[in-house]
């Protein structure tokens, strides 16, 4: 089971770096064929967001975003969402950090 | 610009809390509910929704468990239904606008400006004679035809504008003297003989004749009505004997020595008005014209002057309602017999004929000498301080008057 697990891991690595290199080579948006979030910081202070499937977790100083890619974190202090859509998002506050796992 | 189609939308600030509101945020953004301004408590979100938005929480707040709480309303749909419970008030402000409209149809001030010989009760009466006054309507005034009329009627006026702004009506003139003049020479310029003679009795001390001939020498002594230079010039033949006459409108200076007598007299005793400290004050409002008083207390005192301060209601600077607020002040006073002591009486004497003297000043009259003296009577009835005196003075003279034409009879054979 592990390793049926394993090879099909390695084998989503595969497709991924082929397609990452598509997408190189034709110099295509990376946001749009690999589904890059775009991060758009305006000093410290404010952040806006694109391309994200969700939030994970909402407090006053940290923002954990689900990106299609990955997890970004945000750490602040007095972090507040301006606004949420489907599409975008703006984050104003204090930013500290920003991570991505 | 977005807030304000967000107020005119409306709007809703809900209170989320319960097991996931993070996952309640993603449902609302994947079904294109727009959330803002979401704020993190301890153990709750708020944030705004659209009203719209509100309606579709339902089925996600169950979904995630969540417990939506409505905070605050804001918005025009909010603003309209609390409205419809106070259709008075709604009703006003209508009313309100439509007065205001209506209002602005008709000119509610009339103002003159640079008026200076006219005064502003002549140029009021005159417009309320031509069917301007206070409420005519705006559009049956042509400013154009009045600005013409008003320079045809007043002939002094040399330029005049009329601007109606607002409800305000105003009326700038500018006066001129030199047009009377200008007419004078005209007239004068049809061929007819003008002499100048004299208007006061006295001594020639200077006279320069630029036309005309020249009846009178300095020195002479002339009495009122006289004439000094004649616009008949003789054309002698050469028998010297007057032929014909040319006649030319005649032109001169002449300074004439001359006496005004002067003469004064003061009362010592007088009344004086003593004010009492205390004012009373009357509160009235006028609408159109009527005008009502607010209570009040009674006046008590036997003698008063009285003076009122209008103020008339007005939006901006020129639209003006016919609403008036005037406050009467009522200022008492008692009468009180006083006598001017000596020195007191002569100083008011000495105040009068220095305004006398300056008033001959600045009709241009040089005065070189002064002889007045100053008796005191004292008769049982009457405590009189009597002044009399000359003032020699030379002054300008000479009035333009139609030739008579009686000279050429006599003189011709």
């Amino acid at each position: 089971m592990k390793k049926r697990k394993s090879r099909s891991t390695i084998k989503n690595c595969e497709q991924r770096l082929s397609k990452e290199h598509i997408v190189e080579q034709l110099r295509l948006p990376r946001d749009l064929m690999l589904g890059d979030s775009i991060l758009t910081l305006t000093g410290k202070h404010t952040l806006c967001i694109e391309n994200y499937k969700g939030i994970i977790e909402y407090t006053s100083t940290i923002i954990v975003i689900q990106g299609k890619n990955g997890q970004i974190h945000v750490e602040g202090k007095n972090l507040l969402i301006e606004y949420y859509t489907n599409e975008d998002m703006k984050i104003v506050g204090l930013i500290c950090k920003i991570q991505y796992l | 610009m977005l807030r304000l189609f967000r107020y005119i939308r409306g709007y809703v600030t809900i209170k989320v809390m319960g097991y996931s509101p993070e996952r309640f945020m993603n449902l609302c953004s994947n079904r294109n509910i727009l959330l803002w301004n979401v704020v993190h408590f301890t153990d709750y979100y708020t944030m705004n929704i659209s009203i719209r938005g509100f309606f579709q929480l339902r089925p996600i707040a169950r979904k995630t468990k969540t417990k939506v709480v409505l905070i605050q309303r804001y918005g025009l749909p909010f603003l309209v239904g609390k409205m419809r419970k106070r259709s008075i008030f709604i009703g006003g402000i209508f009313g309100c606008i439509l007065f205001l409209t209506l209002m602005s149809n008709y000119i509610w001030s009339i103002e003159v400006v640079g008026n200076v010989s006219i005064t502003d009760e002549e140029l009021l009466d005159y417009l309320s004679a031509q069917n301007i006054q206070y409420g005519t309507r705006k559009s049956t005034v042509d400013p154009e035809m009045l600005k013409k009329e008003i320079r045809i009627h007043f002939n002094h006026v040399i330029w005049d504008s009329v601007k109606m702004e607002g409800t305000k009506l105003t009326i700038e003139v500018k006066e001129g003297i030199g047009l009377e003049e200008t007419r004078e020479e005209n007239t004068a310029e049809d061929g007819t003989a003008r002499d100048i003679i004299s208007n006061k009795n006295g001594e020639i001390v200077q006279m320069v004749t630029r036309k005309g001939i020249p009846l009178c020498k300095v020195g002479d002594t002339v009495s009122e009505n006289q004439i000094i230079v004649s616009g008949q010039i003789p054309i002698t033949g050469e028998d010297e004997t007057v032929e014909k006459y040319q006649y030319c409108v005649s032109d001169a200076d002449i300074y004439l020595r001359t006496e005004y007598a002067y003469q004064d007299r003061i009362d010592m005793n007088y009344t004086e008005k003593e004010f009492y400290h205390e004012n009373i004050r009357i509160y009235s409002l006028g609408v159109f014209t009527r005008e009502l008083t607010l209570p009040h207390r009674k006046i008590p005192y036997e003698n008063y002057e009285s003076f009122t301060d209008k103020r008339q209601l007005h939006i901006l600077d020129n639209f003006y309602l016919p609403v008036f607020m005037n406050r009467r002040t009522i200022c008492g006073y008692e009468l009180k017999e006083k006598t001017y002591s000596f020195a007191e009486a002569k100083k008011i004497a000495e105040m009068h004929f220095n305004e006398f003297l300056k008033s001959l000043r600045e009709k241009g009259v040089q005065i070189i000498g002064k002889d007045v003296k100053i008796n005191k009577t004292n008769s049982k009835q009457k405590n009189l301080l009597l002044v009399k005196g000359r003032i020699t003075v030379i002054e300008k003279i000479g009035e333009s008057v139609p030739s008579k034409n009686n000279m050429l009879e006599e003189n011709s054979p």
